[in-house]
């Protein structure tokens, strides 16, 4: 019975690609179906996984062969187990990636293969606190954050981070302008956000980044100047400092160290050892920090905004 | 030896030992079968037509083909499905009742219609190798309405003492119906020298096509049997006060028969006449002789009465016989068959209530599948590590 639920299953994934499979697929159905309901299964069908098994087997090696028709029950309810333990396990791992971000779990940015196939790598603990910063730099606590101005779950985690750092004077603010190159303007926006923090309006200049991201996606350095003007900055050094593109070295920088920190989307948070990628309300803000499970604040997607491959320049 | 292999393609692609339960069909007879539907598939007897006219001509002239090929006559031929239908029609026909004699040997196509029609019914038991004694036989006989046994067992190929049998029967006044499906195709059989009241076979067993069988019965014993299955084809005229059935074989043959069946089954008799029955049973004794004497050096219990014709039933130590069945198959591309072979309480008298494998021979195996046969069940008993 065990062997026939886990040949219903594979075969019914190998089915999916070929049709000589099928077959095996009704056999093991028609077999779970009948013991269900608590009839005998007479099919004869775990007798002729058995023999397909050990056939093939013993044109490999006839020892090994011999070694597993002899020992069939124990080897077939060895990897059953085995089996239904990953499959355990796979689920787990795909709850943690949906709740946390990594199959792992909350307290892990440890390699995960879910991660990997959907390019999200291992996170690596940041290299520096360099950044726009905000805070006090003494603080026994960092907060670091890759975000995107013209990322809309960077602009999502946006209330909810500045209702959690205005309470914690424990708290060593840092954003590491991270552009997803995908969005138009995306990398002139991090010059402008430096061109801003020359001035040191870069404070007053981010609210308006994050409100008026259409307005960078769609008018690129003409909006930012425009915003640039809202938010007090001299428009003519702002100008200049964009096209010197005296900001760009900055931006790369960022750029570069979140390629090996291991960045894949926006925002990605770090609050000491642990790390969170997506949006947080203040809630799950605090939960973050104190190392308690929190949930990323995103219902039918991931929650963040991806980096390409190739994004780099 | 007999090499025929060239009118059986198949046998390049499989080695073909499950003869007991069907066997292969030479092209002769294949041709046979297409002819019909190709060239006359008429209504027989009913429409009159050329088509019609040709299909009855054909199906008749089967009809003494088959008759002659089992010493029987075209008036004893009775047309069925298998034999099967044959034996419940014997069973369920005739009029006598009383006690039946069998023996535990038979297949379920035997056990079970006397089952159905006799309330008492005394089984002979051979010994623990499947050889009876005459004397079990005689003693049952005495008193019984109705014998019936086989002319050749399908799980050991032995045969009763059919003479002393038939003799004792006379002399009781009982009809003896014989099982003669797997002996009809083996071996040269006459319906009339052989005393039978009434004798089954099947068309598939004999190299003819599914779907067609025979009821040989005797023409003074078709007196005392009724119909069986009733309908068109079994009667000359109907009224709504009435019916007035043929006198004849047709009474028994209701409906649209099987005329591809027939005409190939008569085809199949031509086949087997051509090669000679007598030269088949010596070379399927031989390859049956050559697969038991290779089992027995391996080590594989070969089971029952060494009085057998082509037929070995073994089972090999630490093996499932379906699974010996099924990696025969996969391995070596072998076909057998395992299991009870429809004859329960004959494995469980021989003392393999769980079954055991049956290779049976014909006249297009070869001694080289013997070795291809051989080698395979070798790499099977290598897996049980015995």
């Amino acid at each position: 019975m065990v062997l026939c639920i886990v040949a219903l299953v594979v075969f019914a994934v190998l089915g999916i690609f070929s049709a000589k499979y099928r077959e095996y697929a009704r056999e093991a159905f028609g077999c779970v179906t009948r013991t269900v309901m608590l009839r005998p299964c007479d099919t004869g069908f775990d007798t002729k996984i058995k023999v397909k098994i050990t056939s093939k087997l013993s044109r490999l090696s006839p020892k090994l062969g011999q070694s597993v028709f002899k020992h069939y029950a124990f080897v077939s309810m060895f990897f059953a187990v085995l089996f239904f333990g990953s499959m355990g396990y796979s689920a787990f791992s795909l709850y943690n990636y949906f709740a946390f971000g990594n199959c792992n779990g909350p307290e892990s940015s440890a390699f995960c293969a879910i991660n990997a196939l959907t390019g999200k790598t291992e996170l690596k603990k940041p290299l520096n606190f360099d950044g726009l910063a905000y805070g006090d730099p003494s603080a026994p606590n960092v907060l670091i954050e890759y975000g995107c101005f013209t990322c809309f779950y960077t602009r999502q985690s946006e209330h909810g981070l500045k209702a959690f750092i205005a309470n914690r004077s424990d708290v060593y603010y840092v954003l590491k302008p991270f552009p997803v190159l995908s969005h138009n303007n995306s990398y002139e926006a991090v010059q402008a956000a430096f061109c801003a923090d020359e001035q040191g309006k870069f404070g007053a200049f981010r609210p308006l980044l994050f409100d008026n991201q259409d307005v960078i996606l769609s008018e690129g350095v003409a909006g930012l100047a425009r915003l640039a003007v809202n938010a007090s900055l001299d428009s003519g050094k702002f100008l200049d400092c964009m096209a010197s593109k005296r900001t760009v070295p900055l931006v790369e920088k960022y750029l570069s160290e979140g390629k090996q920190v291991g960045v894949y989307g926006t925002p990605t948070f770090f609050f000491n050892n642990r790390s969170a990628v997506g949006p947080l309300d203040v809630e799950n803000f605090q939960k973050f920090a104190s190392g308690q499970p929190f949930a990323i604040q995103t219902v039918f997607d991931d929650g963040a905004c991806p980096a390409p491959l190739g994004a780099l320049k | 030896m007999i090499d025929v292999r060239k009118d059986f393609p198949l046998t390049q692609k499989v080695v073909y030992f499950d003869n007991a339960c069907t066997t292969l069909k030479p092209q002769q007879v294949i041709d046979a079968v297409v002819g019909y539907y190709k060239d006359f598939p008429g209504c027989a007897v009913r429409s009159q037509h050329r088509l019609a006219k040709r299909a009855h001509k054909e199906f008749e002239a089967a009809r003494v083909r088959i008759a002659r090929f089992v010493d029987a006559k075209p008036e004893e031929v009775i047309f069925t499905k298998n034999t099967t239908e044959a034996l419940n029609l014997a069973f369920s026909s005739i009029a006598r009742k009383g006690k039946a004699v069998t023996s535990v040997m038979e297949h379920h196509s035997v056990l079970l219609p006397l089952r159905k029609n006799f309330s008492q019914i005394e089984y002979v038991k051979p010994d623990l190798k499947g050889d009876f004694a005459e004397q079990a036989w005689l003693e049952a006989v005495g008193g019984a309405s109705v014998v019936a046994t086989h002319l050749v067992n399908n799980t050991i190929s032995t045969s009763p003492p059919l003479h002393a049998i038939v003799k004792a029967a006379r002399e009781s006044n009982a009809l003896v119906v014989v099982d003669a499906a797997q002996g009809v195709p083996h071996k040269k059989v006459s319906f009339r020298k052989g005393g039978f009241d009434l004798m089954a076979f099947s068309g598939h067993k004999m190299l003819g096509p599914t779907g067609i069988g025979c009821l040989i019965a005797r023409e003074e014993v078709q007196k005392e049997m009724k119909e069986f299955m009733v309908g068109g084809g079994t009667v000359e005229t109907v009224s709504l006060e009435g019916q007035a059935f043929f006198s004849n074989v047709h009474r028994f043959e209701a409906g649209i028969q099987d005329y591809a069946g027939g005409i190939g089954l008569a085809a199949a008799c031509d086949y087997l006449d051509k090669v000679g029955l007598e030269k088949v049973a010596l070379h399927e004794k031989a390859v049956a002789d050559a697969l038991d004497k290779r089992l027995t050096e391996l080590g594989v219990e070969v089971i029952g009465s060494k009085n057998r014709g082509g037929l070995v039933l073994f089972n090999v130590p630490g093996v499932e016989p379906h699974e010996v069945e099924l990696l025969l198959d996969e391995l070596a591309a072998v076909a057998v068959r395992a299991g009870a072979f429809c004859a329960m309480p004959a494995l469980a008298h021989l003392g393999y209530p769980k079954g055991a494998v049956r290779a049976s021979c014909y006249l297009y195996n070869s001694l080289q599948e013997v070795d291809r046969f051989a080698d395979a069940v070798k790499q099977i008993k290598a897996l049980s590590g015995r």
